[in-house]
């Protein structure tokens, strides 16, 4: 049977480009994502600066939490972990040790330019070091400055006023190695230690005596060091993991639809061959294998033809990323052949059950049926495919009903099932839904239309099964287009709605990279004019046993609730939290809450005041004097200035490099950081929405193709082709209607549920026009795909093709 | 477009001097070879000749399917030979109803709607009682709802007669029409044929290679080498099949 398959193939290969397009794409979809999500994981972190430094120790990023009978959770630390300055001299004492080398780096703007500071014994460069009270400049930094004048470094804490002792190649700016913890804000702390061995001594024992003595801090050797070195690196490994994780995630859910759908079709296809077959006495056993080893075949070439677009695609998706700020460029795409084997094979696999599936239909046809007028159509649905239907359906409604009973997390976690399930419901119960829906399209369409409206309603109706394979796919494109473009609009708008109302400030003060120092923000206060500056700074604190990162704000100044409107007793000496995060919590006012600040220290502060609109602004709200010694930069990222009624404070002068900007142009500022993220949401739903409208033009093409003969038959009869044609149209436009309708149904319950978790009262935010530019899309995308193909296959003349030929 | 020449009133078709040739050059093959004939109105025509001798090219020619390479033919008095592909289409619509060997009808649609499609194709009020009057001539009384796969070979073959009927055609033109089923369902398929000549005045032409299917017919007409070669009227079987071996020989 393997041989007839091959033959079948040789002769017939226009009937398999349908599967091999949808399997080729969906093998470029899996090694992409693949590739990115191997590359996340395997890309070195190489040391480079502390490459000559055999041993680092450095603080833990990685925090890892025991809990319960043997259980443990870790996490990235989103703030740099430190450690103590009095490790040097505990490290310096022990006997395999020749030098120690304290390493500190921190933002500073000078001569108006930001640039990274580091204190000079971390870095070798030549010449004379700076004592207290001097600096020397790199020579892009220094511009006019020369050696013997002083130059102002603005910094966390203030600025230092510095005499420039040399000038040097490079951005760098090098500080006394005394004076450079204070001056990032972390007096007694080092970002890193690096550690010479006594001649003689290797670095494995170097490495072993560093450990005995320095408590919780890592000893880092070969590779490693560079964890150490950029920590940026290591969190966007673990940012790209996660984005490779779940969109690749979404993107093999998606590829096995498509594949599974285009084979049925290509089998549905040959209906009369596979009876021909029977009839010659081929046996339903024989056609199965048949079946499955046309699939097997389609799926090795096309798996072998994915494989390079999709590498292609994956240097493009990380180009982008690098391109946008999204991953480092350090971070490098890492192409090994894991991705392409687990592609290939996983595309095999589908594609042989989804052939068994559709050979087992196929062994069903009557061997009399070769001889019939046309193929019949097989029985609407199968029991086993309704109940399996059924029950999809019905766990979708119930997963729906605790995403809407329930909020925040378990709200969106359930909200992602239930788009999945619905998509599943959908495609087994496809052809219950298609005869349905054309019913009852299909009556004001035999009146609007006699000849060729009447003709697709009668067609969409009688042949359902291949309505919903056509259906399908567009109903999946756009529910995936719906909830891309409108979760992240949903999001957007609500968070603006909430910023905008939370804000009551007239001014918002910023200061560059070092930004604003506690003293900026209290000389701000003190401003006659001004009625109220609170210093605010973003950070991030792990909450529970996952450790579940809630974005925070560290606050310092005046008061709060003149420049901020949040709904609850909030102070800038006081812990806040949300309404959710008090819910999931399960805390009141009053009573403690543990969580780890951004370093992972763990803190248990009594909670003053519960808020109810974070969005945009986050959980928990923080003193300085708690979370402040915890951060990498401890400077306020934005001040939140109130000007009292009529007064005209000059803020600049308050502190040097102040920039002041009103409300409306601090929210538009906002509204640019957010479009980051709506940028990286297109691109990567972008690429799998493009994935599916291939998918739906292939088998639109497909379903379309094989009409060849009825359309000739039609023509014979008296219909010119513009009859034809408009038939088509209106069945085209039943699939549209039909899927978008579909599509939309579950886009829109699955944002309801979103939504939700987004807080009460926020409704999905669905503006007319984008979803008009989706739904025109969406129709045209079918209208073409199957006109296209009717117009081809009306090309010859209609007595060719109402031969025999299928 | 349309010739204002008045073909002669007693001819449904006629053919002149066709000659039909597919491809160029070396390759070429010629399907017809001057061609000239008349099918009378209200009379019943056989077409035979073996494979490849021109027949189904005949039938196409006379029924505007396809266009000759040099000649005629008018069809109820209209020049088909500058018509175009819409005008020829409108033309078959109205004027010509067809029945396949095998795969006439659209399966999605009811047998009425099936028979009701050409009405309903060229924008013309659906007269149900008519349709029904049709189905009720070839037998299919009250099968109006069923769907083509419930139907016999037989009973397939005799809706698509009805429907070749239901616009009141010119020409009925028949390519093999028994050519699938079993002789006591095609005999019944070739007397609805004959009926709709003797009762109803139908011109019928029909392509066959059947000496059986052949006697039913006015007159035989035999092809050989896309030539006409000869023709005989109303005869018993066997003296058409000999006719034939002698032609063949």
């Amino acid at each position: 049977m393997f041989r007839i398959a091959l033959a079948t193939m040789r002769n017939r290969w226009t009937g398999f480009i349908g599967a091999f397009v949808g399997t080729a794409l969906a093998v470029a979809m899996v090694v992409c994502w693949g590739i990115l999500l191997d590359s996340a994981a395997r890309s070195p972190v190489r040391p480079h600066r502390y490459a000559a430094t055999p041993v680092v120790v450095a603080g833990n990023q990685t925090l890892n939490v025991h809990y319960g009978q043997g259980e443990s959770s870790s996490a990235l630390l989103p703030e740099r972990v430190r450690v103590s300055s009095a490790l040097v001299a505990r490290i310096q004492r022990l006997p395999e040790v020749a030098r120690v080398v304290p390493d500190i780096s921190f933002p500073v703007s000078v001569n108006g330019h930001q640039a990274t500071a580091h204190n000079w014994a971390g870095h070798l460069v030549a010449g004379q070091p700076p004592r207290a009270g001097e600096v020397v400049l790199g020579t892009s930094i220094a511009g006019r400055s020369a050696i013997g004048g002083t130059i102002a470094v603005r910094g966390a804490t203030g600025v230092s006023q510095l005499k420039v002792t040399g000038i040097t190649n490079g951005s760098g700016v090098f500080v006394p190695d005394q004076q450079a913890s204070t001056m990032a804000g972390v007096p007694g702390k080092l970002d890193a230690i690096g550690v010479f061995p006594k001649p003689g001594v290797n670095i494995d024992r170097l490495a072993h005596a560093v450990k005995a003595v320095v408590g919780n801090a890592t000893v880092l050797s070969g590779d490693a060091r560079g964890r150490a070195e950029f920590p940026d690196l290591v969190q966007a490994k673990s940012d790209l993991s996660a984005i490779a994780g779940s969109i690749g995630g979404v993107a093999v859910m998606v590829a096995i639809f498509v594949v599974a759908g285009t084979l049925s079709v290509s089998v549905q296809q040959r209906g009369r061959e596979i009876a021909l077959l029977r009839a010659v006495a081929a046996t339903p056993r024989q056609i199965r294998r048949m079946v499955a080893g046309e699939g097997l075949l389609v799926a090795v070439v096309a798996a072998l033809a994915g494989c390079l677009p999709g590498w292609l695609l994956a240097s493009i998706v990380h180009n982008a990323l690098v391109h946008k700020g999204i991953v480092p460029a350090g971070l490098r795409l890492e192409v090994g052949w894991i991705p392409f084997v687990v592609a290939g094979g996983s595309a095999v696999l589908v594609v042989q059950i989804a052939g068994i599936a559709a050979g087992r239909r196929a062994s069903k046809i009557r061997p009399t049926a070769a001889l019939a007028e046309s193929t019949v159509q097989p029985r609407l649905i199968g029991v086993f495919r309704l109940l399996l239907g059924l029950g999809a359906l019905a766990g979708a409604v119930a997963l729906l009903s605790v995403s809407l009973s329930t909020q925040g997390d378990d709200a969106a976690g359930a909200s992602a099932g239930v788009v999945m399930i619905l998509m599943v419901a959908v495609g087994l119960l496809g052809p219950l839904v298609a005869w349905v829906g054309s019913t009852l399209a299909g009556v004001p369409l035999r009146r609007i239309s006699r000849i060729g409206g009447f003709l697709a309603a009668v067609h969409a109706k009688a042949r359902s099964r291949r309505l919903a394979s056509a259906l399908t796919p567009v109903a999946l494109t756009v529910s995936l287009a719906f909830i891309t473009v409108f979760l992240q609009a949903t999001v957007t708008h609500a968070q603006a709605k909430q910023s905008s109302d939370r804000l009551v400030a007239d001014r918002v003060v910023t200061a560059g990279a070092p930004g604003v120092p506690t003293a900026a923000v209290n000389r701000l206060n003190q401003l006659s004019g001004v009625d109220s500056a609170v210093g605010l700074l973003p950070t991030q604190i792990e909450y529970g046993h996952d450790l579940n990162p809630y974005d925070a704000q560290v606050a310092t100044g005046g008061r709060l609730d003149r420049v901020l409107s949040l709904n609850g007793a909030v102070s800038t000496n006081t812990v806040a939290i949300s309404t959710d995060l008090a819910r999931t919590a399960h805390v009141h006012i009053g009573q403690r809450l543990t969580f780890r600040l951004g370093d992972g220290t763990p803190v248990d502060p009594k909670i003053a005041g519960i808020y109810a609109n974070p969005l945009g602004f986050g959980d928990v709200l923080l003193p300085w004097s708690l979370a402040a010694g915890h951060v990498d930069n401890p400077a306020a990222a934005s001040v939140l200035v109130r000007v009292a009624h009529g007064a005209k404070p000059n803020l600049r002068a308050a502190y040097p490099g102040l920039q002041v900007a009103d409300r409306a142009a601090y929210q538009h500022q906002q509204d640019r950081d957010q479009a980051l993220n709506t940028w990286l949401n297109y691109l990567l739903l972008g690429v799998i929405v493009g994935y599916t409208a291939v998918a739906v033009a292939n088998t639109l093409v497909m379903t379309t193709t094989e009409r060849r003969r009825e359309f000739a038959l039609l023509r014979l009869i008296g219909a010119t082709s513009r009859q034809v044609l408009r038939m088509m149209r209106w069945e085209a436009a039943l699939i549209a209607l039909l899927g978008i309708t579909i599509g939309t149904g579950i886009g829109y319950v699955t944002l309801v549920g979103f939504s939700r978790a987004l807080g009460p009262g926020t409704t999905p935010y669905v503006p007319p026009l984008s979803f008009a530019v989706l739904a025109v899309g969406a129709a045209a995308l079918a209208v073409t795909a199957t006109l296209v193909p009717a117009r081809r296959a009306m090309r010859h003349a209609p007595i060719e093709a109402v031969g025999i030929r299928e | 477009m349309q010739s204002t020449e008045i073909a002669p009133p007693r001819t449904s078709v006629s053919l002149t001097a066709v000659s039909k040739q597919y491809g160029r050059g070396g390759a070429a093959v010629n399907a017809l070879r001057d061609v000239t004939i008349e099918f009378p109105r209200g009379t019943f025509t056989a077409v035979m000749g073996a494979s490849g001798s021109g027949k189904s090219t005949l039938m196409h020619c006379a029924a505007g399917l396809d266009r000759p390479t040099s000649g005629t033919v008018h069809l109820a008095g209209t020049d088909l030979t500058g018509l175009r592909e819409a005008a020829l289409t409108k033309l078959r619509r109205e004027r010509v109803g067809f029945v396949f060997q095998a795969f006439n009808l659209l399966p999605a649609l009811t047998v009425m709607q099936n028979v009701t499609l050409p009405l309903r194709l060229a924008s013309r009020p659906i007269d149900k009682d008519w349709a029904r009057q049709i189905l009720a001539t070839v037998g299919l009384d009250g099968m109006g709802r069923r769907r083509p796969a419930q139907l016999s070979g037989g009973q397939q073959q005799r809706v698509a007669i009805a429907r070749a009927l239901v616009t009141r055609p010119e020409l009925l033109v028949a390519d093999e029409p028994t050519g699938a089923l079993d002789s006591r369902t095609g005999k019944e398929v070739l007397a609805l044929l004959r009926r709709s000549v003797d009762q109803s005045g139908q011109t019928v032409l029909m392509v066959t290679h059947d000496p059986m299917a052949a006697s039913y017919a006015d007159q035989v007409v035999f092809l050989a080498d896309g030539r006409l070669v000869g023709s005989m009227p109303q005869a018993d079987p066997g003296r058409i099949a000999a006719a034939m071996a002698t032609l063949e020989a």
